[in-house]
């Protein structure tokens, strides 16, 4: 029998699966930080993590609490500067962005600034964009990974951090460095890419006990639907047994779920 | 994208970019002379930040931060000071608490990362009581880059297409060579600079080790810059490895020596954050009576950053943060 697992541990899981071998991913806190690690352990040994503070390669003794800590550049091939790294996703070296989010709209357009419709006096006042503007401006391709609910999934109050903007074409009207933007959004109910016409979301695999009305019904905005919709693959224990023992044997980012 | 959503910007500038007028300042400075810096943080505090000035702290919210001078600022109820919320985590928590910033440029703060949102910060924005304008941290970063450049702008390519340019105060321009559109962000010249290091000589020529975030930068940009270092050490230690000096004295004011300076902050090969704290503190704050007895202990009623140390634990909790900083020893006891 297989073994239960949490909601954070599942998109986490899931998650790690799309990163490339031999690829250079900058991470956030938290959930994207444990993907990348977990893919480097199972199937990217030659994924080279950043953080945007300066660390750069480290071989991580366990989850750091900061993009900034101490554990970001532990055993690292470089301990560099922030205008560093984000100057390398400026000349175009950086594979992935891997960032969360609080709210995200159907083009991946993504709110970490404020909930509410007036700016001056907010509903809820979030940390802002920290380096996640950046990162999801200037790297080939962006991994979110986030909660799928209507709360969540809905129009964005505030558009803090970049998807497809308005839809096909308007980063590079916007002045975006062509060629990149979201690649997948990783929910714990599916995932979800980008259909090409449009740069809308589209339903890619859904996960083992999942619906598409359940999907639907989580979904504040229509969503298309892949001709060849597929069944997540389901997690292996490997994958639960890395995560807990290797990746985050504390529960700083699965126990919270 | 309304490219029409690009013109006109309700962000404030707080200070303008004057390259001119910063090269006539740092020359008035004079402080290439070879004198000691050495001061206390009362001090430094009182001497170098005026109410209304504008201020930068380095490290990374959590990390490599200016505790002591932090604590020192809320002792003193400096007030409306604006802050260049880059990656403000702890430190603009600590400033939010002694109500001292009325306007700040925001990158990333109220949140502390994985450990959530602060309240007491959180409500400063809500209130209405600080006056905000939006940013990004690389934006941030290359503002302080543009200013230790000495140019009043940089080029970049972020920020484009985002609400986050409606409450900013930056320019679009097309590059005169290619035609390709950039967004010029103005320099960055804060009143004061206030940066935590591993290392200083009496004269400020300092040595950071691990990741230096924006520091490198912000040390230039500062019209006025604090050092606190964990360490005063001799010139001559710093003349050994000239190459690991990322701070020269002349553009440093005030060196002062505060051990475990960055606590509850994490130091590089030196001491890990400690995370009880920095909960208990998250968790003072739901209640009013509660935090205001908090922020006594830990502050008010404390002298300076020793004080402060042995409110929270003293040298054996210093003992443990120690241990928790090196990996390779957890499995030795």
């Amino acid at each position: 029998m297989r073994q239960p697992y949490n909601r954070m541990e599942m998109m986490i899981s899931v998650a790690s699966r799309f990163l490339e071998d031999n690829s250079i991913v900058v991470v956030g806190t938290g959930a994207p930080c444990a993907a990348a690690m977990l893919a480097q352990v199972l199937y990217a040994p030659g994924l080279t993590i950043m953080f945007e503070a300066g660390g750069v390669g480290p071989i991580l003794p366990a989850m750091p609490v900061s993009v900034g800590d101490s554990r970001t550049f532990y055993r690292g091939l470089m301990a560099c500067s922030m205008p560093e790294i984000f100057e390398a996703c400026q000349r175009g070296i950086v594979d992935y962005a891997f960032i969360g989010g609080a709210q995200i709209d159907q083009y991946g357009n993504v709110n970490s600034t404020m909930i509410g419709d007036d700016y001056d006096r907010p509903d809820v006042r979030l940390p802002g964009s920290g380096g996640a503007n950046d990162l999801a401006s200037l790297c080939w391709q962006t991994l979110i990974i986030t909660p799928q609910d209507t709360r969540r999934f809905t129009e964005v109050d505030f558009l803090t951090t970049p998807g497809y903007l308005s839809g096909a074409g308007a980063r590079e009207e916007a002045g975006l460095p062509p060629g990149c933007g979201p690649y997948k959004v990783i929910t714990d109910l599916c995932v979800l890419g980008f259909d090409d016409t449009e740069k809308r979301m589209k339903v890619e695999s859904i996960h083992q006990g999942v619906t598409r009305d359940i999907v639907d019904e989580n979904t504040g905005f229509p969503l298309l639907w892949d001709d060849d919709l597929a069944m997540t693959p389901a997690i292996a224990d490997e994958e639960l047994q890395v995560l807990r023992e290797q990746v985050d044997p504390y529960g700083v980012v699965i126990g919270r779920s | 994208m309304d490219r029409s959503r690009h013109s006109p910007r309700d962000g404030h500038l707080a200070n303008a970019p004057d390259v001119d007028e910063a090269r006539d300042f740092f020359r008035q400075k004079q402080s290439a002379q070879m004198k000691s810096k050495v001061t206390t943080v009362k001090d430094a505090v009182s001497e170098y930040i005026d109410d209304g000035n504008y201020i930068a702290v380095g490290g990374f919210g959590t990390n490599r931060i200016p505790t002591a001078v932090l604590h020192e600022i809320v002792r003193q109820r400096k007030t409306r000071l604006g802050l260049a919320g880059h990656t403000s985590t702890h430190d603009f928590q600590i400033l939010a608490s002694g109500s001292c910033v009325d306007r700040c440029d925001i990158a990333y703060v109220v949140g502390l990362e994985a450990r959530g949102l602060s309240r007491i910060a959180r409500e400063a924005f809500e209130s209405g009581d600080i006056e905000a304008t939006e940013w990004t941290n690389a934006a941030l970063a290359w503002r302080y880059k543009a200013a230790a450049m000495g140019v009043s702008f940089l080029p970049i390519r972020t920020m484009l297409g985002s609400d986050t340019v409606h409450h900013s105060t930056v320019e679009e321009i097309s590059c005169p060579f290619t035609g390709i559109t950039y967004l010029a962000v103005p320099a960055l010249f804060p009143d004061v600079g206030i940066i935590h290091v591993h290392r200083s000589d009496i004269y400020g020529n300092c040595q950071v080790d691990g990741i230096m975030i924006s520091d490198y930068d912000l040390a230039r940009a500062s019209r006025q810059l604090i050092i606190t270092t964990e360490q005063i050490v001799s010139n001559e230690i710093i003349r050994r490895r000239p190459d690991q000096t990322i701070i020269p004295h002349y553009v440093v004011d005030a060196v002062i020596e505060v051990p475990y300076g960055s606590y509850p902050g994490n130091m590089p090969y030196l001491y890990y954050s400690d995370e009880d704290h920095l909960r208990k503190w998250l968790d003072a704050e739901r209640d009013p009576d509660t935090f205001a007895h908090f922020l006594d202990t830990h502050i008010y009623s404390a002298a300076d950053h020793w004080d402060y140390l042995d409110t929270v634990g003293g040298t054996k909790l210093l003992d443990e943060l120690r241990k928790l900083e090196h990996p390779e020893s957890w499995g030795v006891n």
